[in-house]
């Protein structure tokens, strides 16, 4: 008998061995597909927190200086969308066939599927809803409120606070974060009321336009306050979001 | 233990059998010893007791993973993917010289310096010899793979299963190893 094959059959007599059980693969394969799963919708939201976060507070105004480029743009969120999504496609090569595919295309289903993922969480409103849920987190909050102090720079074109009362449908009066009342009138021609807002008491905005005088502010274009907050009738309901501005 | 009749099985076959009596694994060691341990041989430039080390691990390994195996994947390249592995940790551990082509079939040479269209540079009969001592100086993700497609005939996919690389990527690391071959073989100028 060969040498090799006697040492080997020896050693699983002597020492009873017995090929693992199917269950114990199967088990280690739905754990690697669960944990690549997780990572792919974890990396699809932090891409949806960034794009929207992206969306809400870029504007032209905000460009004007340097430093105002790295104002906008939501680092943390992004690196984290960077790390999962390298993670998930670590993950996907370890997976049984994974390493058949080229990391090009690897890399661009995880990509799409983490886009997909993340849209799916902007328009159902997750991420509005988790936003509004994280607020309770002190670094959370603290993000939302520097995210809103960003956009308290009249000089430049930009006012953030509280609508306190609509005197018509193109005038109300709104309170600034700094406590400040300004009287905001609503242009005629460029004006946009983003995601289908109204004027209404209470409501948090973000508004671009322009300074006109003491207290006096033409808006061209009106933005929920922060995602999450926006469109709640702030004093009345108990919310993290509450604090937000007060 | 009794004699066990296994010449007309397939590897697959093989397999199902090992997995109701262990006795079959004799069957599926005798069949691939004498190509596994060519192949450790050439990869890892080990010395015939650590090979011998080195295959009685890949074939625990194989028989312990046997219901790892993937129906999807060819039993060979399954098996082969093992010993590289092993070999591979057994060169991480004691640091040998990684890849060795002192033997003595030259038909893996002669094939591979008719691939790289070697004819016009060299005389024939000192062909085989040239490739050889230009083999040694190659990077060691070269060589392998040169000997996996070569010396052990295994085409792009079963490669691609064996080191774990998608396809494209085998095809294009076996061209860069010709094109690093001949550049090694015009420098020696033997």
């Amino acid at each position: 008998m060969n040498n090799i094959s006697t040492r080997v059959l020896a050693q699983i007599k002597e020492k009873d061995l017995k090929p693992k059980s199917k269950l114990v693969f199967a088990v280690r394969n739905y754990l690697a597909w669960t944990a690549l799963v997780l990572v792919v919708i974890s990396a699809g939201f932090a891409s949806g927190v960034a794009f929207v976060w992206l969306s809400d507070d870029f504007s032209p105004q905000r460009l004007d200086s340097l430093p105002h480029i790295f104002e906008v743009i939501p680092s943390f969120w992004l690196v984290l969308m960077v790390l999962l999504l390298l993670i998930a496609l670590i993950e996907y090569r370890q997976t049984k066939l994974g390493y058949r595919r080229s990391h090009l295309i690897s890399g661009l289903v995880i990509v799409g599927t983490g886009v997909v993922i993340g849209s799916i969480f902007i328009y159902s409103g997750i991420i509005d809803l988790v936003e509004q849920n994280m607020a309770v987190l002190p670094y959370v909050r603290e993000m939302q409120e520097r995210r809103i102090q960003q956009w308290h720079r009249p000089a430049v074109g930009l006012l953030a606070g509280k609508i306190i009362n609509v005197q018509a449908p193109e005038v109300f009066s709104l309170k600034d974060v700094s406590g400040m009342i300004w009287q905001v009138t609503v242009g005629t021609t460029t004006l946009v009321w983003q995601r289908n807002l109204r004027p209404e008491r209470d409501l948090d905005v973000k508004i671009i336009g322009q300074a006109v005088g003491e207290g006096a502010f033409v808006a061209t274009e009106i933005r929920p306050g922060s995602r999450g907050c926006a469109n709640q009738q702030m004093d009345h309901v108990p919310s993290p979001c509450n604090k937000i501005l007060h | 233990m009794t004699t066990i009749e296994c010449d007309n099985l397939s590897d697959e076959e093989l397999v199902g059998r090992v997995l109701k009596e262990a006795d079959y694994f004799k069957c599926i060691v005798d069949r691939y010893e004498p190509a596994l341990r060519r192949y450790i041989s050439r990869l890892s430039n080990c010395s015939p007791d650590a090979i011998d080390d080195i295959l009685q691990n890949v074939f625990l390994k194989c028989y312990l993973n046997l219901n790892d195996f993937n129906v999807n994947l060819k039993f060979s390249s399954w098996l082969y993917r093992i010993a590289h592995n092993e070999t591979i940790n057994e060169w991480r551990k004691h640091k040998n010289r990684f890849t060795s082509f002192d033997d003595q079939d030259v038909s893996g040479w002669r094939e591979l310096a008719a691939d790289i269209d070697l004819e016009q540079e060299v005389e024939q009969t000192l062909l085989a010899e040239k490739v050889k001592k230009s083999m040694s100086g190659l990077d060691p993700k070269y060589a392998e793979i040169l000997l996996l497609r070569f010396w052990e005939g295994y085409d792009y996919q079963e490669i691609s299963d064996i080191v774990k690389k998608p396809v494209g990527t085998v095809a294009s690391l076996i061209n860069r190893a010709k094109a690093q071959l001949k550049k090694e073989i015009k420098k020696s100028k033997i």
